[in-house]
């Protein structure tokens, strides 16, 4: 097999990893009545192929799960306002992890905020209600707490998981 | 390195405690609204005083696509003809500012003024 079906199947399974992820976090009650506030499992995927194989095949990770899941499970709003928060997060994460020079828990815990501050406000302008934005604060601290955790597990999971992975094709 | 990791864990720190902050600061800016305005694609659908107990059904080319209740001073989604009814698990909301929103049906309810009870001037829309 060449390496570049390799890195295809491992980029295809990381994605399909990360649906179920998303499936999975939504049998778990996590909602204080603000819309938009979940707990971002799915992004393990993202930053560990983000630190183990590189950013722009973690982006295509990203999309790929994005474009998928609003196709099989949700509507095109859901899915414009993932579009928005996965393209913030991911500028935000290659800034802190390049410009910056931070790591991976960093790197997620921005990535959250980042991400759920462009859900939020691509939201506000769609649907031309700027009110939603009331709920930026409480947002922004859970995108951030989420962020933190799922950075801890990644932090925990690279080291682990990195020579798989890169024979594996990355 | 481990001077790196200390600067690194600090700066969370300080990330944490600034949106914290700004979380409480923006709760203290919660007041008892005094209406909920309800608008349908944008457009203004109807103003409803919070004072008064009310049933309303949001009919969009005869059909009814959503059910919005007030009740003791607070407004809440009752039905809705969208899939996923994250509108009516938004639950009950009464504060100044705060709103609903059915985002299939364009449907947003948003509570504006100042009501009984309030701490705060609030400059009305």
């Amino acid at each position: 097999m060449s390496s570049q079906t390799k890195r295809i199947v491992l980029l295809s399974v990381s994605a399909a990893l990360a649906m179920i992820f998303s499936y999975v976090e939504s049998l778990i009650p996590f909602y204080f009545g603000v819309p938009g506030m979940k707990l971002g499992l799915s992004n393990i995927c993202i930053v560990v192929i983000m630190f183990t194989v590189g950013e722009i095949p973690a982006l295509f990770v990203n999309l790929l799960r994005i474009v998928l899941t609003a196709l099989l499970f949700t509507n095109i709003f859901s899915f414009v306002f993932s579009l928005a928060g996965a393209f913030l997060s991911f500028l935000v994460m290659v800034a802190i992890k390049r410009v910056f020079r931070l790591s991976v828990v960093s790197v997620s815990l921005f990535g959250g905020i980042a991400h759920n501050a462009g859900q939020l406000i691509a939201a506000a302008i769609i649907v031309k209600e700027y009110a939603v934005l009331f709920y930026l604060p409480v947002l922004l601290l859970s995108g951030a707490a989420t962020g933190f955790l799922i950075g801890l597990l990644a932090r925990m999971l690279i080291p682990r998981l990195k020579t798989f992975i890169i024979n594996s094709g990355g | 390195m481990k001077g790196k990791g200390k600067k690194e864990a600090l700066l969370i720190v300080i990330v944490f405690a600034v949106l914290f902050i700004i979380f409480m600061m923006s709760r203290s800016l919660y007041t008892n609204g005094s209406c909920a305005v309800i608008t349908v694609d944008g457009v203004l659908y109807g103003k409803y005083p919070l004072s008064k107990d009310t049933d309303i059904p949001i009919i969009k080319d005869n059909n009814e696509i959503n059910h919005a209740v007030i009740e003791n001073g607070t407004v809440y989604m009752k039905d809705a003809a969208c899939k996923n009814h994250i509108c009516i698990s938004q639950g009950r909301k009464k504060a100044s500012g705060e709103s609903i929103v059915c985002l299939p049906n364009r449907v947003v309810i948003r509570i504006e003024g100042v009501g009984e009870g309030a701490d705060y001037d609030v400059i009305a829309n």
